[in-house]
């Protein structure tokens, strides 16, 4: 299981990429993340909201009433054109940190393998 | 379902009534009812849905940063429920097949020992041992201890079930078995005096005592 401690810069990054591919909600968005990641990754109720509240309020999702199902409104979630960008960005700064890390990781493995 | 309702209730309790919190609540009142329905979908009973849908819940102090309200320092303002405790469910599973048995088995003692008082009340050879007595009232021991050991542990899983659900003690819940016990035994010691000494009247003074001691044995009970 991976630490909600690591994966905190990439929370909004991880819910942008799903709603790049299409309007969801809550749950579907939860659930999308449990199969993605094989049970490695489940974002907690808290995590997914503040989420939602926060991406938001700085215009990168905007949210509308879906379809009634069990008698219940669903509130939708899609990604903004400053949304796009936005993740574009943060695409490009995973591959950065990637690389970063990797550097100095690499390094020690060669040490372990020597 | 309201008890998800009372548990983000609970969570919610320390953060203010505002309608960005409101609609924060619904929401994630939302995910967790769509979460509880998938689960029960897959086969999950009740009780192990709703573990799972508290567990997933996060931290309040989360959404508290994310609105901007600040933290709360440490140990001011309404606790939130312990940290849920995980619950034997196979164990109780075994223990719920006994516990009808138990408490029918209980039953019949008691009133076989109704039937060995009249059946060994005609011998007068028993009778005159007393066997009448001492039989039936051995056999009512028995099923009282069953009673009480039964009731005990169905009580206590009852309570693990609501710890393990966040949710505080049901009133009552938080008496040891002492209380019962002594209560029972009372009953029994009314009983006694009532047919075999005909002391009905000044008998039910024993109740008076017993709930005193039953109240000592609960405040004795806090003090541990």
């Amino acid at each position: 299981m991976i630490g909600s401690d690591v994966i905190r810069g990439y929370c909004d990054t991880i819910l942008l990429c799903l709603l790049a591919q299409g309007d969801s909600y809550g749950y579907e968005l939860s659930r999308a993340i449990r199969e993605k990641s094989g049970g490695a990754y489940e974002m907690k109720e808290t995590t997914l909201y503040s989420a939602f509240a926060r991406l938001e309020k700085r215009g990168f999702i905007a949210s509308y009433q879906g379809q009634e199902s069990c008698g219940r409104p669903r509130t939708y979630y899609t990604i903004t054109a400053p949304g796009r960008e936005y993740l574009r960005e943060k695409q490009e700064e995973w591959q950065e940190t990637k690389a970063l890390i990797d550097r100095f990781v690499s390094d020690l493995e060669e040490e372990q393998h020597s | 379902m309201e008890k998800i309702q009372l548990f983000v209730d609970n969570m919610f309790l320390s953060l203010p009534d505002t309608p960005e919190v409101r609609q924060a609540k619904a929401h994630i009142l939302e995910g967790m009812a769509d979460r509880y329905e998938a689960l029960l979908a897959q086969g999950k009973n009740q009780d192990e849905a709703f573990g799972a849908v508290i567990g997933e819940f996060g931290s309040v102090e989360e959404l508290r940063q994310e609105l901007g309200l600040g933290s709360l320092p440490q140990g001011d303002g309404p606790l939130p429920s312990p940290a849920p405790v995980p619950f034997p469910q196979e164990e109780y599973d075994r223990f719920r097949r006994l516990f009808p048995l138990a408490m029918a088995g209980g039953v019949v003692l008691c009133i076989l020992a109704v039937v060995a008082s009249i059946v060994l009340s005609q011998l007068s050879w028993a009778r005159a041992w007393n066997l009448h007595h001492i039989g039936m009232f051995s056999l009512i021991a028995v099923a009282v201890g069953i009673f009480v050991y039964f009731g005990v542990r169905e009580g206590g899983y009852q309570a693990r079930l609501r710890a393990s659900q966040g949710l505080p003690p049901e009133d009552g819940e938080e008496r040891g078995p002492f209380h019962g016990v002594i209560m029972m035994v009372t009953t029994a010691v009314y009983l006694y005096l009532g047919f075999f000494r005909g002391l009905w009247h000044p008998g039910w003074i024993v109740f008076l005592v017993g709930a005193a001691l039953a109240r000592l044995a609960d405040r004795w009970e806090e003090r541990r």
